[in-house]
């Protein structure tokens, strides 16, 4: 049989829990639109009971613990979600930025290009003897070439971004890693035993999906609350270690990979995997095509060219072997220099006299005969490569939609758990307030019991 | 399941931007008449649409061609024409000649065939443009000159047969002139029109033989521009089949390319209707919160 004063104490255990509780509730609401925060909870249990005479009696509530309302299994996915989310997200910007240098709809592209080069070589197939005409086949071969130039140089400067972005995002890799290894080193030295703070392990939940947003990570955490990663398959942290990632650049493309290995990094997910893909992937491969399409306009056109004859002028007679373009990729095609110090150079004539314009005639069809090696034309070609690209473009924001759909669901279940509701912690806090009301109540019951004994006395 | 205040807000984010997305496609594609405004908007359609849109250039191309061969065989054929007319005139004239017979007609018909030789050189050097016509492919130097005493016409060495060809199709290439060679006989007509001259400039009655040649030479003048004029509608008929080809492209273009203006204005009204009910039901249910009654209660 245990005291009055047994009374008061289980009376003060549930006051200070309620108190604990309310903290808890009023802690939920005061980061309800914390990003990252998890809900937190404060789990109670009865405490050990007192073993009488006629059997064990509850001597109230204990504190068990405070934890975050998470499910682990969620998380987990959401956070592989995210890593893809982040991929497409940035493939889809790199697209629209490709798309927008390949943007033939508004009438002013390459195809409008080579068209007004066929066109400019058909009317001096009308009159080859004439040089206004020939000064307009030279600006229209010119334009071809411009048209080359810039394109390639935009495509260029898109992978020289790309190549930019995955450096500071490898920054970024490292950053995280040092951040998450640090959280670690201070969980190590805390007192052993000691629970680790739920606030602290949003800190590292925060670092670590961050990180998942950038490659694809696996995290796993030990019961003390350690958390050891791999990104893209090789360790980045492994307790209070973290190791450093760098970027290697060839002719063959970008890699990134640990700095004290030379085996890249298996890169699957996350920014940098979007990254990595479209510069060693489809950015590369238009610049490819770009420059075959070029180069098999500047072989065909220069191989007709060259066995027409040049307009003979002044005692000049007319000749043959001379070039229209000279270069052999998008980044170097430019007019030859024969054309340019001379527009009679053109050669228009397969015959030598003055008024065939029959090369002329060959030339302008170069654009639109099977030249490339594909057996397609050269301007079937280009538009071929406009549907590829607007292909990647549309995918790519196709599985952005998609994928954010997905995530949208993911999160509000996500949410639906670790998330904080106010009107669910309003209810608990009036719960709470009327359990602290109630113990609050026991006291004074005990304070008149114990007025009543010491009245019995006197 | 549960569902706070987050989660709303950003659910009500995301179906709100998903509706302005629709919005806004809608009016690109009714304020440009197009359908398809970046490749990715339908890369198959975009794709068919430029092959489309490089036959109608190609099409132009080649109209233009048969514009210029028309007009050129055409500017060939008023000046055959002309030559007809004018052997005609040297025919009636060598054939009333046959029935004169003092020495004093003849010189004067030989002066008079003197002048019509000239008008046929003066045809024969027809210019279009910069151009002449009868040169063959040396259409920058005069085809046909007369000596400074009269007595002979030279063609161009370099020759007066080449022949001058466009393309009308492609890789169709056609002939558009009437060559010096086939209209002039290279020049020989002046040779043998000179020779009758000289003939009747020394008195000699113009033989039947003469007859003949100056007969021949008409009648093959007048063959030859019978053939231009076929060259010449043939080319205008080229030009309508292009023409069509062009239209009925074009007509493909934009049934498959252009907006449907009225299918999507009223597209457009409905999402308007749903931004507008998204923004309304979301103002409502934001507002929404336990807190508001405790509040009014304690």
């Amino acid at each position: 049989m245990s005291g009055i004063s047994s009374l008061l104490n289980i009376a003060r255990e549930a006051l200070m829990t309620s108190q604990a509780e309310l903290d808890t509730t009023s802690h939920n609401i005061a980061n309800a639109n914390t990003d990252g925060y998890t809900k937190q909870k404060v789990v109670t249990e009865a405490a050990t009971p007192i073993q009488t005479t006629y059997g064990f009696l509850g001597s109230g509530v204990q504190i068990q613990t405070i934890m975050r309302v998470r499910d682990a299994y969620v998380d987990e996915q959401a956070m592989s979600l995210n890593s893809d989310l982040s991929k497409a997200t940035t493939q889809q910007q790199t697209m629209s930025n490709v798309e927008s240098i390949f943007n033939e709809t508004s009438g002013d592209g390459l195809s409008d290009q080579l068209n007004n080069l066929f066109a400019a070589f058909q009317s001096l197939a009308q009159n080859p003897e004439d040089t206004g005409i020939r000064q307009t086949v030279m600006q229209a071969g010119q334009q071809v070439a411009t048209t080359f130039n810039i394109m390639n140089n935009k495509l260029q400067n898109i992978r020289y971004q790309v190549a930019q972005e995955v450096d500071s995002d490898v920054e970024k890799i490292n950053g995280l890693a040092s951040t998450i290894a640090s959280i670690n080193s201070e969980i190590l030295s805390g007192p052993s035993g000691s629970k680790t703070s739920p606030d602290l392990q949003d800190q590292m939940d925060s670092a670590v999906s961050q990180l998942s947003q950038l490659v694809n990570v696996k995290v796993t955490t030990d019961p003390t609350g350690i958390t050891n990663v791999t990104a893209g398959g090789t360790v980045v942290v492994a307790a209070g270690t973290a190791y450093t990632f760098k970027t290697t650049q060839t002719s063959g493309g970008i890699t990134i990979g640990r700095s004290d290995s030379s085996l890249p990094a298996t890169v699957t997910s996350g920014e940098i995997s979007g990254l990595l893909d479209s510069y060693n992937g489809n950015v590369s491969s238009f610049a490819t095509q770009l420059d075959n399409i070029a180069d098999t306009l500047i072989q065909t056109v220069n191989a007709f060219h060259s066995a027409g004859y040049t307009l003979s002028t002044n005692g000049t007679p007319a000749q043959t072997g001379k070039s229209f373009f000279a270069g052999n990729s998008a980044g170097s095609i430019a007019m030859s220099p024969d054309i340019v110090s001379n527009l009679n150079n053109i050669a228009a004539s397969s015959s030598g006299d003055p008024g065939d314009g029959q090369n002329a005639t060959a030339i302008a069809n170069v654009m639109n005969a099977p030249v490339m090696n594909n057996g397609q034309s050269i301007v079937n070609s280009y538009q071929g490569l406009i549907g590829q690209v607007g292909i990647a473009s549309q995918q790519s924001s196709d599985s952005v939609q998609t994928l954010q759909i997905s995530q949208n669901q993911m999160k509000s279940f996500q949410s639906s758990i670790s998330g904080v509701s106010l009107d669910e912690e309003l209810t608990n806090m009036i719960q709470y307030q009327h359990s602290f009301e109630a113990a609050a109540k026991v006291v004074t019951t005990t304070d008149q019991m114990y007025q009543t004994i010491i009245g019995m006395v006197s | 399941m549960k569902i706070n205040e987050t989660q709303v807000v950003s659910d009500l984010l995301y179906s709100i931007g998903q509706s302005r997305e629709s919005v806004d496609k809608l009016q690109e594609q009714i304020s440009t008449g197009k359908l398809v405004n970046t490749p990715s908007d339908n890369p198959v359609l975009a794709q068919r649409l430029m092959l489309l849109q490089n036959q109608v250039n190609q099409n132009n191309v080649y109209t233009q061609n048969t514009q210029y061969a028309s007009s050129f065989v055409t500017e060939q054929s008023s000046a055959l024409g002309s030559a007809v007319n004018v052997l005609t005139n040297i025919k009636t004239m060598i054939l009333s000649a046959a029935n004169d017979q003092t020495p004093q007609d003849m010189q004067n018909y030989g002066t008079q065939l003197d002048q019509y030789i000239n008008q046929l050189l003066d045809l024969a050097n027809t210019k279009f443009g910069d151009k002449y016509v009868f040169g063959g492919t040396q259409t920058n130097v005069q085809p046909f000159f007369m000596n400074s005493n009269r007595s002979a016409v030279t063609a161009n060495p370099e020759g007066v047969g080449g022949a001058l060809k466009l393309d009308v199709g492609f890789e169709i290439s056609d002939q558009y002139n009437i060559t010096g060679q086939e209209a002039f006989a290279g020049g020989q007509m002046f040779t043998d029109l000179i020779a009758i001259r000289d003939e009747l400039n020394g008195g000699t009655v113009p033989s039947q033989a003469d007859v003949a040649t100056v007969d021949n030479y008409l009648n093959s003048m007048i063959n030859t521009n019978a053939k231009a004029g076929a060259m010449g509608n043939r080319f205008q008929l080229i030009q309508q089949q292009l023409s069509s080809q062009t239209q009925s492209l074009q007509t493909t273009m934009s049934n498959l390319g252009d907006t449907d203006i009225a299918a999507a204005t009223i597209k457009l009204e409905e999402q308007q209707t749903a931004l507008q009910a998204a923004l309304q039901a979301g103002a409502g249910v934001v507002q929404l919160s336990l807190a508001n009654y405790l509040s009014t209660g304690g």
